[in-house]
């Protein structure tokens, strides 16, 4: 593609100087580069030869160009592409030629320099060419700072003559005399100034304050911020660069009011779980739908957050109905860079990170492990394990968080190159990024290329694409698969066992295999836990990923504000797992003496063909923006598997599927799907005081039956920018800068269900227990087996949401402060679940249905104030929501449980009338001192916990029945906050910037399950350092701590409010310092800017929460908020440097 | 609104790959027969049957690394049982999922155009398969929704059936279906349903019921068809991996292999690692034997040794058995005990390295034993106690011929009174089938629960069986999920 683009340059070169169009409101021309010496000639000495006697008027201007040194500016709706000429004589002068045009047109030509512009005749009686000599304007200009401020525009006001500054923000421009001459550039304010004689003007420009010009980026089309009438949250690139990112997931982290981001855990390569709004759904479609230039993907953490140049996060319906089907959760919108000046800029930016972990639990010593067995068993009537003597002889042990943790290293370097060049513009990186993390053995290493570029071919058409290329390379540990996560086995492993351990020869060998072993080395716990260490070791699995998505497209314009668009894109995933479990012995439940290799291959191809029409146009006060479109998606899944038992050796030569020489296993499968969608859209804006927006979108998907695939999604909203009124004239002046009120409403769909839902099918059905096939014979022979698997439901349809938003904008004191408030009500219905249906049905899965209503309701704030005092700059920006879940109905049956793990019962319960996956359990009273307090805890003279002994815990009798069974269950905390916040801090002093963001939740509980092993165990398992003195050991020791004890027959462990604990917290999550180097320094390096930064992430938390890290994730809203352990997130330490030439 | 039009339909139509439908899979008499072999691989989840049959009775600890491992089966065995129990949730659960696919097959496989015979037949093993899950509901939890057809999702709203009603349709089921089983499978197809293991069945649901003229009458069908008969090689014969190759004591079986090169997890039964000894070899040490159960044998009688494993036993002359203090002792004298029946030889195992390795023995469900002493039990309540006591020790003569040379115990019993003999079966039955899943029913039926366990609790002071209450504890509850999602049309047992 770029091969093709860069032959159509070459092929078309001087005629598309000329047919450039004028883009949107910021004026752009072409510059003519300095030719070779004809400054001072008059156009009546320069000659020219024309070979034709008919010429295309544009083409006569080519020629002037291709025979002078020349250049026209040119307005291109001046001259139609059609129009001709015809020349008298071969033989002529530039200005006899222009004004033989002049007579026969309405142009006139006017001659300032090297640059001849062509304008529209103002009246009959002008000079058909004004051949002028130059007044030659330099200056500089400067940014607030006084750094030079390279690309601003220089006009002459009223014409079309200008330039922009270079990079050091100097320019020079030949004028007329008694010119006005206008400086603009984005973000800043712009300034005319009148020449009156000078030939040097140096300005500093003033920062713009005024945010409502920001453009917005919306599916597909953009508007003005005051042009917005619904709720969309927007990150820019330097929020982005200022939070020194791994992900551009991380960068939305606390940005923007109503959206969560939590890390789904530290380890390298992991994901996160982005939520807006709340969970509006039940099913495992919660994924918000990504649109990185105009192309929809489901996962972004291939992009690499360098390339971004801004991100939207469209949160109403309103908003996001446009995409229909695909934005039940929310949409975020990702724009990355383009070329930005006529000058290539190649840009460094490199950034490496040390890690540390910034929690983790201490556990008991080998003493105290001993000690704790010891008291364990003695309350339970046992003999102790360890004698006093021999216990004097542990000491500590080891440490196993010393042995599995290291310091971890961060590498992110990225190297840009972009620029404009008429009617081409590239932005091209390349990013290499390597995380080695705190646990040894997990690493992420990965390489992301970009390629944007447009080449506008002419007045009309123009043509595109953006494409992210990455590879990456993983290491995974044993994290992912809970219950046996690597961090979890390091806390209950015993102390008393050596972490490495050199098995001779001699050893017990059972199979042989232990000589030289490097997976043998390992001490064999006394427990049958495993040595977390050797487990670490033996996770030999790894990931590579190869992902190509991007799109192409061409844009044809055939009348102004018309614009066709024709969008290709497709989004190709390989996935590769590269197995492998070696031969090893520890002990005879942690050995393995057969081996075995894995390959697992998965592919998946997504492609999206969008095509739109949009128009826009000004009828007077009236501005419309339309557009009406067709997408069309196919998703193609294919995946294949092979394991093989036997290896002969540990040797990497031999851990290959050939060299195996055992059994082998393998599997495989393909899925399609595919989505068929018609929109429209249409916003109106009166005079910028009223807003109305309106979309309309039909959804097919071919995951419904006929009859049911189709669903459509309405939206509309309105806006009021009461400040543009006349009769708040005089209040906008003083103190309002303006004020604009919002209403939206919307329906959105989701079909999120797997493929074939509405089929009754069969297949092989494998349970923990065994699977579907069976062996008859006296020798016994295979039977294979098939059994029902769901029956299906032809009925399915749209799950639908419903959301009504209220927003306001408020800006105040010349814009300083700026409030964006919004309140929303979301309620869902029909939800696509699987319905709690009764059991005597017998199905093996239960099929999906539509059944069940949830509603959301929130208020969020984003409140920002920025000012300059001086050298002194500030800028504070804070966001606030809260959001109320309900569960309005789940069809049959009124609750669902969830959140089960590792033989404890269900945690959690989502209960018609409540909100999602509240803790359930039962609720604890204390601990009961004596055996007085035992008897008490009884009805009618009957034990109420007759098993009970001192120590152990209370468990109230909520329904008063005399004995505690499920009925006495309830809820005990939930994991939705009240409210979670952000404040962003930015200060700027002179060159220096700081930057700190803190982002909190407050009233949540978690649910500290890792308590239930580490806290209140048996002691086999290890137990928290601290328990010994904490646990119940005698009357009056604890009321919230149960005796340690080896058989626990008051079921102490059972899910009760024990472990429910507050999970609010305050976290410094990112600060960062930088230096801006003065340009006069770099320029001697050639470099335009350099920027050097140190930061900190995660530099503290303040948290009551007594367990690792209290920002837990979890992919299903059923069960969030319960703490299993996950990989420990890191403290980041980084340094970086920014260099652009 | 609807948008349709041929090329907007065509793009949504998307095959579902790999997945056959319910409708094109029964279409052929080979996917018929998949369709029934699946129904025995169901038969494979051992977990719930071992929890009612063995550990809620006095013969095993539940075991495990703790009370609190499988605390549902712990609640379970010191009763304290509520409706939303897991296992008791678990077992209602798998017997409808049993029932509900064989209901599929039933009504599906007569459609087909296949060999008449097979069809019968195949259809007939459905129905017998069906049956035995309703045998195994309404022992535990009295009547049950009766459901012979496949039903929809919108039909799912009701109520019980009488206990009456289920033991009729039991009886109907086994009994119609005796008449079309074949008597024998060809070697290939050995271990499908026969006609004796119907009569069987019948003859268990009536013993469950107290109905000893039938039991009489299909047992002594059995005895007299002489199809089955004692393993040749004695009681010991029934646990090695050989019992696998036609044995001739189990008229119904489930039979669990892993095979070699093929998805392990779909063939293979977890019975062997569940009752496999913890800490020193790969097993879970569940089902433990209790003391109780250990000194109830005459010391000598050959069939402890193939029933209970000691610490520095040597199992079948190569496995030095390993039962140290990981496990917790349970009220035994010094290291606990290990059920064997399903032990398995390591040099013999099939995936000897794995942490879960898979039972490849066939586990007996109804053996020719059982039938002896249901006949036995029959005569004797039906006033033939001398033939009652001839057949009691044929048992005992079995037993005692196992091992070479024959032991001297146990010796033949000469009880003449009915009431001393009833109890002499009760307690052979509990020596003969340990671990094979009957003590507790036997317990239930003859409504000696209450006893045996208070008696158990004393004696062993512990919580195991103390709270049992003969008004709701015959029955397990029924589950609170069905209670709430019918909308309290499925009622509750009393007491719960």
């Amino acid at each position: 593609m770029k091969i093709k683009l860069l032959q159509q340059i070459v092929k078309m070169s001087r005629l598309l100087f000329f047919l450039t169009i004028v883009q949107c409101a910021s004026f752009s021309l072409i510059f003519a580069s300095n030719g070779h010496g004809q400054n001072n000639a008059s156009l009546k000495d320069i000659e020219l030869q024309l070979s034709k006697s008919k010429y295309k008027i544009l083409d006569v201007f080519a020629e002037i160009e291709k025979q002078s040194d020349l250049r026209f500016l040119i307005k291109s709706e001046l001259v139609s592409s059609e129009a001709t000429i015809t020349i008298k004589s071969k033989n002529q002068t530039v200005w006899g030629v222009l004004t033989h045009i002049s007579k026969a047109t309405n142009l006139q030509f006017k001659r300032v320099g090297n640059t001849v512009v062509v304008l529209v005749k103002s009246s009959k009686l002008v000079k058909a060419v004004i051949d002028e000599a130059e007044i030659t304007l330099t200056g500089t200009i400067t940014d607030e700072n006084g750094i030079g401020l390279p690309g601003v525009n220089v006009l002459v006001e009223n014409s079309t003559l200008g330039t922009v500054t270079d990079v050091d923000g100097k320019y020079t421009l030949s004028v007329p005399e008694n010119a006005v001459i206008q400086f603009s550039y984005i973000g800043y304010i712009t300034q005319t100034i009148p020449l009156n004689g000078q030939t040097v003007i140096n300005i500093s420009m003033t920062p713009d304050l005024q945010q409502l010009e920001e453009i917005v980026v919306l599916s597909y089309g953009t508007v003005k911020r005051s042009e917005l009438t619904s709720a969309v949250a927007k990150v820019d690139s330097k929020e982005i660069s200022q939070a020194t990112v791994r992900t551009i997931g991380e960068a939305l982290q606390g940005r923007a009011a109503g959206v969560n981001v939590t890390a789904v855990s530290g380890e390298p390569g992991a994901g996160l779980v982005i939520n807006i709004r709340g969970a509006s759904t039940l099913n495992s479609g919660q994924d918000v739908l990504y649109v990185v230039d105009g192309f929809p993907v489901n996962r972004i953490d291939d992009v690499n957050p360098s390339d971004v140049a801004s991100i939207e996060i469209l949160k109403d319906a309103s908003a996001t109905a446009i995409y229909g089907s695909r934005a039940a959760n929310g949409v975020i919108l990702i724009t990355t860079k383009t070329g930005q000046s006529e000058k290539i800029q190649v840009t460094f930016d490199s950034k490496v990170s040390l890690q540390e972990v910034s929690n983790i639990i201490n556990m008991n010593n080998a003493t105290n492990y001993a000690r704790a067995r010891n008291r364990a068993l003695v309350n339970s009537g046992l003999t102790p394990q360890w004698s006093e003597e021999e216990i004097s002889y542990m000491g500590e042990g080891t440490n196993w968080f010393d042995e599995i943790i290291r310091e971890g290293r961060l590498n992110d370097h990225t190297i840009s190159v972009n620029g404009k060049s008429g009617n081409y513009n590239f932005y091209s990186s390349f990013n290499y990024f390597k995380h080695e993390g705190i646990v040894k053995n997990s690493n992420f290493e990965r390489f992301v290329f970009r390629i944007n570029q447009s080449l506008d071919i002419n007045k009309y058409v123009k043509v595109g694409n953006n494409f992210n290329i990455s590879s990456s390379k993983a290491r995974y540990i044993a994290d992912r698969s809970l219950p046996r996560g690597i961090i979890y086995e390091a806390m209950i492993v015993d102390p008393l066992t050596p972490a490495r351990y050199v098995r001779e020869e001699d050893d017990t060998d059972p199979f042989g295999k232990i000589k030289g072993n490097e997976y043998s080395q390992y001490g064999g716990p006394l427990t049958d836990n495993w040595n977390p260490l050797a487990h670490l070791a033996r996770q030999q699995t790894t990931n590579r990923g190869l992902r190509i998505f991007g799109n192409a497209y061409i844009e044809v314009e055939p009348i102004e504000g018309l614009i066709f668009k024709s969008d290709l894109g497709i989004d190709m995933r390989r996935n590769e797992d590269t197995g492998f479990n070696p031969l090893f012995f520890i002990k005879i439940n942690e050995s393995d003496e057969i081996g075995q290799v894995s390959k697992d291959n998965s592919t998946a191809n997504n492609y999206v063909w969008t095509n739109t029409i949009s128009y826009n146009k000004e009828f007077g006060s009236l501005k419309l923006t339309s557009v009406v479109g067709t997408v069309a998606e196919k998703y193609n899944n294919r995946w294949h598997g092979v394991t093989r038992q036997g290896l002969t050796s540990n040797n990497p030569t031999f851990q290959y599927l050939s060299t195996a020489e055992g059994v082998s296993s393998s599997y495989g499968g393909e899925s399609n799907s595919a989505l068929n969608s018609y929109f429209g859209r249409a916003i109106l804006n009166y005079n910028d005081k009223y807003m109305l927006s309106t979309s309309v979108r039909a959804d097919g998907s071919s995951k419904f039956a006929d009859g049911n695939k189709w669903g459509v999604f309405p939206a509309i909203s309105v806006g009021w920018n009461l400040t543009n009124e006349t009769f708040m004239e005089n209040v906008a002046d003083t103190w309002l800068s303006s004020l604009k009120v919002r209403v939206g409403w919307g329906k959105i769909g989701n079909a999120s269900i797997p493929d074939g839902s509405t089929l009754s099918t069969v297949g092989p059905y494998a349970s923990f227990w065994g699977g579907n096939n069976y062996s008859f014979g006296t020798t016994p022979e295979l039977a294979i087996g098939i059994s029902p698997l769901s029956p299906g439901n032809v009925a399915l349809t749209w799950e639908t949401s419903v959301q009504t938003n209220f927003g306001l904008d408020v800006y105040l004191f010349e814009n300083k402060l700026s409030l964006t408030a919004d309140y929303f009500i979301k309620k869902t219905t029909d939800l696509l679940l699987v319905e709690p249906l009764p059991t005597i049905g017998g199905y093996q899965q239960a099929p999906w249905s539509n059944a069940g209503e949830i509603q959301n309701k929130g208020f969020e704030l984003l409140a920002t104030y920025k000012d300059q005092v001086g050298d002194f700059g500030y800028n504070l920006t804070a966001t606030f929501a809260t959001l109320q879940n309900e569960i309005i109905s789940i069809g049959r049956g009124d609750f669902i449980s969830s959140g089960s793990y590792n033989g404890l019962d269900d945690v959690t319960r989502s209960q018609v009338g409540s909100s999602i996956g509240q803790f359930f359990g039962y609720q604890v009273e204390g601990i009961f001192q004596n055996n007085e307090e035992i008897n008490a805890h009884s009805l009618n003279g009957n034990l109420i916990q007759p098993l009970a002994e001192p120590g152990d815990v209370r468990f109230a009798d909520l329904d008063g029945n005399g004995v505690i069974d499920n009925d006495d269950k309830t809820f005990i905390g939930s994991p939705i906050p009240d409210f979670s916040y952000s404040l962003n801090v930015g200060l700027t002093y002179k060159k220096f910037d700081l930057n700190a963001f803190f982002q909190g939740v407050y009233g949540n509980e978690i649910f500290n399950g890792v308590k239930v092993f580490t806290n209140y165990g048996d002691g086999v398992k290890n137990l928290q350092d601290g328990v010994l003195d904490k646990a119940w050991n005698g009357e009056g020791t604890s009321n919230t701590h149960p005796r340690l004890v080896a058989n626990d027959l008051n079921q102490n462990s059972r899910v009760s409010s024990l472990y429910v604990e507050d999970g609010s917290y305050l976290r410094l999550r990112n600060v960062q310092l930088g230096y801006n180097f003065s340009k006069t320094l770099i320029q001697k390096i050639g470099a335009t800017n350099l920027r050097v930064y140190a930061s900190v992430q995660n530099l503290f938390t303040l948290t009551n929460y007594t367990g690792i890290d209290p920002e837990l994730a979890s992919y299903s809203p059923l069960s969030t908020g319960i703490d299993y352990t996950v990989y420990p997130k890191a403290r980041t330490y980084a340094l970086g440097v920014n260099l652009t030439f | 609104m609807m948008i349709s039009g041929a090329c907007t339909d065509r793009f949504l139509d998307e095959e579902i790959l790999g997945t056959e439908t319910l409708d094109s899979f029964y279409s052929s008499e080979e996917n018929a027969t998949k369709g029934v072999n699946a129904l025995y691989a169901r038969l494979k989840i051992h977990g719930n049957r071992m929890l009612f049959g063995d550990i809620m009775s006095d013969d095993a600890w539940k075991g495990g690394e703790n009370n609190a491992d499988f605390q549902s089966w712990y609640d379970l065995l010191i009763f304290n049982i509520d409706p939303f129990n897991g296992t008791t949730t678990g077992m209602w659960i798998d017997s409808y999922n049993l029932i509900y696919e064989a209901n599929v097959a039933i009504l599906r496989i007569p459609a087909i155009d296949m060999n008449e015979d097979t069809k019968n037949r195949l259809v007939a093993e459905a129905r017998a398969l069906r049956a035995f899950s309703y045998l195994e509901l309404v022992r535990l939890y009295g009547g049950v929704p009766l459901i012979t057809e496949p039903l929809t999702p919108d039909k799912l709203n009701i109520p019980r059936n009488s206990a009456e009603e289920v033991f009729t349709f039991i009886e109907n089921e086994f009994l119609a279906v005796s008449e079309i089983l074949p008597s024998t499978y060809p070697a290939n197809e050995h271990g499908r349903l026969t006609k004796d293991a119907a009569l069987g069945l019948l003859a268990r649901i009536h013993l469950f019921q107290g109905e000893f003229t039938e039991v009489e009458k299909y047992t002594k069908m059995i005895i007299d068809r002489g199809i089955y008969f004692f393993h040749p090689e004695g009681f010991n014969g029934n646990w090695g991996l050989e019992n696998y190759a036609g044995n001739p004591e189990f008229i119904f079986e489930v039979k669990s292999f892993g095979f070699e090169g093929f998805d392990i997890q779909s063939t293979r039964s977890l019975l062997a690692v569940q009752t496999g000894i913890r800490g020193s070899d790969t097993g879970w040490s569940f089902d433990i034997p209790t003391q109780d159960l250990y000194d109830a044998y005459e010391d000598g009688d050959p069939r402890r040794e193939f029933t209970i494993g000691k610490d520095g036993d040597i199992y079948d002359n190569e496995d030095v058995l390993v039962i140290d203090s990981s496990i917790p002792a349970y009220g035994t004298d010094g290291d606990p005990y290990a059920c064997i029946k399903w032990y398995e030889t390591k040099s013999k195992r099939k995936n000897p390295k794995d942490i879960d390795h898979y039972m490849s023995k066939s586990f007996p469900i109804l053996r020719y034993a059982d039938v002896v002493l249901m006949y036995a039990e029959a005569l004797n309540e039906n006033g033939n106690s001398a033939q009652a006591l001839i057949e009691l020790n044929r048992i005992r003569e079995r037993a005692r011929n196992s091992v070479t040379p024959a032991s001297a115990v146990p010796a033949n019993l000469s009880i003449a009174d009915q009431g001393g003999l009833r109890t002499a079966i009760l307690n052979e039955r509990r020596l003969e089938f340990a671990f094979e899943w009957n003590r507790y029913f036997d317990l239930i039926r003859t409504k000696t629960a209450g006893t045996v366990l208070r008696n158990f609790a004393s004696k062993y002071n512990t919580p195991k069986g103390a709270a049992f209450d003969e008004t709701k504890h015959y029955l397990m509850p029924i589950p609170g999920i069905d209670i709430t999602r019918t909308g309290g049309i499925i009622e509750q047992n009393p007491g719960y």
